[in-house]
């Protein structure tokens, strides 16, 4: 072999080693992860079909194989906190409830820095998640802890159909002075819901009614019924504060739940039962969405964003001759305040986020599997189920880029009805507590605001006295001071 | 003690017994010392802090006294209504006995929980069937049933002996037929009416299958939970809240694991006194 013709293939070598290799490092490139095991504790049934849905994707775009650890969610927390306590950590990513954050955010990888080192499609576009839930989900003590996978907001849903009704709006406005528009404040409501509520064989809408109307329907079964106690307690410490509302004094970690405003807010939702059908305090998600949407025979309600995303299922009148159905969604009401103000807001249910364990033996794929769950154009078709692509996931719209997504209103155009809520929601989002306890500070709350309401205590202040009385005891076990730190770290000022 | 061949056969079965049944029950007295929190950064050792606090707290005093309530309208009126049933199966029923055995045997292996959502149906204060019944025969009350503080507790009551009525009429008349049919024709011979042949004879024999039945149903309504999990969770208020329910409260939903072990040893305790002294007096004047 000439020198020359050995050279040639010396040189030929070379150049088909370096394709070889370019090429070997391209497919790693493509498959960063191939063969880390990335395990995920997950909220049982419909809320863990995603995750195995694209588990598949997963794998083909990062070699990772995702390993989906289902469990119910009254056992999630003790699970997702002994797992990831351990070393290295049984779950590497968990589904929790952000009322835990405070308990679960030791363990907890802050997701700042991956958030920052992930623009572009790969990343999770963080700035399009809707303001309310980036804070008062996502976020703890200033640092990003979980992503949001459910967006768990609420709205007051009335029966636009009724309101519109020229014979009702005549009616309404000889008997109280003013037009019938949706209510802005808890005054209106009740004036509303009073005017609704009739018997079998009264009149609405100049027909005959087949059966009993009522006002409005909460769902009041405990230990969920403080969520509507607070629908009413939130603006009436606002306007009595001329202020954001608080649980606690934030100085001296003195709860606030006994107020008088608090008081007169507890008296406004027993007045507002008066107006409701009857059990109605044994009711949960399933009768409330049944009265209203299904058997059409209330008013107003308000509730998650279900009614909204299933607008066309709404049930007529039960009068002989319905107008077509028709939903209207705003803002639970508010109060004005002696300013002249009106404080309103609507809660950002503590719902579905997921995190990834510090003691996680691969951060770095558990991120990859989280942002590729998390990303906008994955988590799309998690919130517009169920599709044809994916099956009911029980996971509710929470970016910008969901409400107006021209994929999802051309899927679901009654959706449209809900965007105006959704932006007003945006801004108007208050939060549940987020502290160490949050949980027995609320189910207490929830224990004695419901024995006022079924008349075991009779009047709200010695209820509101006892839940404050527990309020005080659960703070002491704590630590008055440690408490008071995480309170103020809910509210993104320093853990 | 002399170790032969048969202690090795037993020794698995004391192995695995040990550390199935004494180890988990040395445990938790050993947590119930502690404040024992998940949601605290480490337990301390607190004594007989969490008993001292348990005897001071209303809540589990209250719920104490509501299952106290419970046990005594449940255990009481499902005794009866068995007997009646056991007597009546065993006396006129010839031929369909084992039919209406089996048809009755179906309440008790239904889940509580299903059970509980069953009640919620039934019971629905708008849609309720039984306050249709109750319509139909001209009553004009409309219970609110589980969703009202002062018919919460009445309701579960209700659908507890619904399903375990049956259970207490089996054991009765599985005693019933087990009674030799030489004493029963003999007081007959001897000219006893029905009711002295009962009062006479076969209560008294039925004292042992009673007691047990007795104490199977009390412990096990100490023990409901289900049904009140799903209908009442433990309200209005607390007007349903019975102690297995605040001890799974205390336990897991405020993680309070160390508190959650007082209470429950606390119960144990006074369930062990009540089952001794039922045994020691109330069997005894039986």
């Amino acid at each position: 072999m000439s020198v020359r013709r050995l050279l040639t293939v010396i040189a030929c070598s070379i150049i088909i080693a370096l394709l070889a290799s370019s090429s070997f490092n391209w497919a790693l490139a493509q498959k960063p992860y191939e063969g880390v095991r990335i395990t995920v504790l997950v909220h049982s049934g419909h809320q863990a079909v995603p995750w195995y849905k694209y588990a598949k994707y997963i794998k083909e775009r990062y070699g990772i194989e995702l390993v989906v650890v289902e469990a119910p969610p009254e056992e999630l927390f003790t699970k997702a906190l002994l797992g990831i306590r351990s070393k290295p950590a049984k779950y590497d990513i968990i589904q929790f409830n952000s009322a835990f954050v405070a308990d679960l955010a030791p363990y907890l990888l802050p997701l700042d820095d991956y958030i920052i080192k992930t623009p572009g499609e790969g990343g999770v576009a963080f700035g399009d998640i809707l303001p309310c839930f980036r804070e008062y989900q996502d976020m703890w003590g200033g640092k990003i802890y979980a992503l949001t996978i459910d967006g768990d907001i609420f709205f007051l849903y009335y029966r636009a159909d009724l309101f519109e009704n020229p014979i009702e709006r005549k009616a309404f406005k000889a008997k109280y002075g003013h037009d019938l528009e949706p209510p802005k404040t808890w005054g209106e409501f009740l004036e509303i819901a009073e005017f609704f509520t009739r018997k079998k064989g009264e009149k609405l809408c100049g027909q005959t009614l087949q059966r009993d109307f009522y006002g409005a329907a909460f769902q009041l079964k405990p230990p969920r019924v403080f969520y509507w106690y607070l629908f009413v307690y939130w603006p009436y410490i606002a306007a009595a504060t001329k202020g954001e509302p608080h649980y606690f004094d934030p100085k001296t970690m003195k709860p606030l739940i006994s107020t008088e405003a608090a008081i007169k807010a507890l008296e406004v939702l027993k007045k507002a039962t008066k107006y409701m059908p009857p059990g109605v305090l044994g009711w949960e998600w399933d009768e409330t969405f049944t009265a209203f949407m299904k058997e059409g025979c209330v008013a107003m309600t308000i509730h998650w964003p279900d009614e909204g995303k299933r607008a066309p299922e709404l049930a007529p009148l039960p009068i002989p001759n319905p107008p077509k159905p028709k939903l209207g969604v705003t803002l639970p009401p508010g109060v004005i305040g002696p300013d002249g103000k009106l404080y309103r807001y609507t809660m950002i249910d503590a719902a579905w986020v997921a995190g990834i364990a510090k003691n996680s033996a691969h951060p770095d794929a558990a991120w990859a599997v989280l942002s590729f769950i998390c990303s906008p154009r994955w988590d799309l078709e998690r919130v517009m189920a169920p599709t044809d692509f994916m099956p009911d996931t029980g996971h509710d719209p929470y970016r910008y880029s969901h409400i107006y997504s021209p994929r999802f209103l051309t899927l679901k155009p009654w959706f449209k009805v809900m965007i105006k809520a959704y932006e007003e929601a945006a801004l108007h989002g208050f939060p549940l507590l987020k502290m160490p306890g949050a949980y027995e500070y609320l189910e207490k709350l929830a224990t004695y605001v419901h024995a006022y309401l079924s008349g075991q205590i009779p009047d709200a202040k010695g209820a509101l006295d006892k839940a404050t009385a527990e309020w005080e005891k659960i703070t002491n076990r704590f630590g008055r001071e440690s408490q008071r730190r995480a309170y103020l770290a809910m509210w993104g000022l320093g853990a | 003690m002399k170790l032969n061949e048969s202690t090795f056969f037993v020794l698995p079965a004391v192995i695995v017994l040990l550390l199935v049944v004494v180890f988990p029950l040395l445990y938790s007295v050993y947590v119930s010392l502690y404040n024992y929190d998940l949601l605290l950064p480490s337990p301390n050792f607190i004594g007989l802090g969490n008993y001292l606090e348990a005897l001071g707290d209303s809540r589990f005093i209250a719920s104490l006294i509501r299952t106290g309530e419970l046990v005594i309208m449940c255990v009481t009126v499902q005794y009866l209504l068995g007997l009646l049933l056991a007597l009546s199966l065993y006396y006129h029923v010839g031929r369909f006995r084992g039919l209406i055995v089996a048809l009755l045997s179906i309440p008790p292996m239904i889940p509580p929980v299903v059970i509980g959502y069953m009640g919620r149906l039934i019971f629905h204060p708008v849609a309720s069937p039984v306050n249709y019944l109750l319509e139909v025969v001209h009553i004009p009350a409309k219970p609110l049933w589980h969703t009202s503080a002062q018919t919460s507790l009445l309701t579960i009551f209700l659908l507890d002996t619904w399903q375990w009525t049956p259970f207490m009429m089996l054991l009765l008349l599985s005693g019933l037929m087990a009674i030799p049919q030489e004493y029963l024709e003999s007081v007959r011979i001897d000219g006893a009416s029905p009711w002295q042949e009962v009062r006479h004879v076969v209560l008294p024999l039925l004292k042992t299958v009673s007691v047990v039945a007795i104490l199977f149903r009390a412990l096990d309504i100490l023990r409901i939970f289900d049904i009140i999990y799903v209908l009442t969770y433990g309200g209005p208020g607390t007007s349903s809240e019975v102690v297995s329910f605040y001890i799974y409260l205390t336990s897991f939903n405020y993680w309070r694991i160390g508190y959650g072990a007082a209470l429950s040893w606390l119960l144990t305790i006074i369930l062990s006194l009540l089952a001794m002294i039922y045994l020691k007096y109330v069997v005894k004047s039986f």
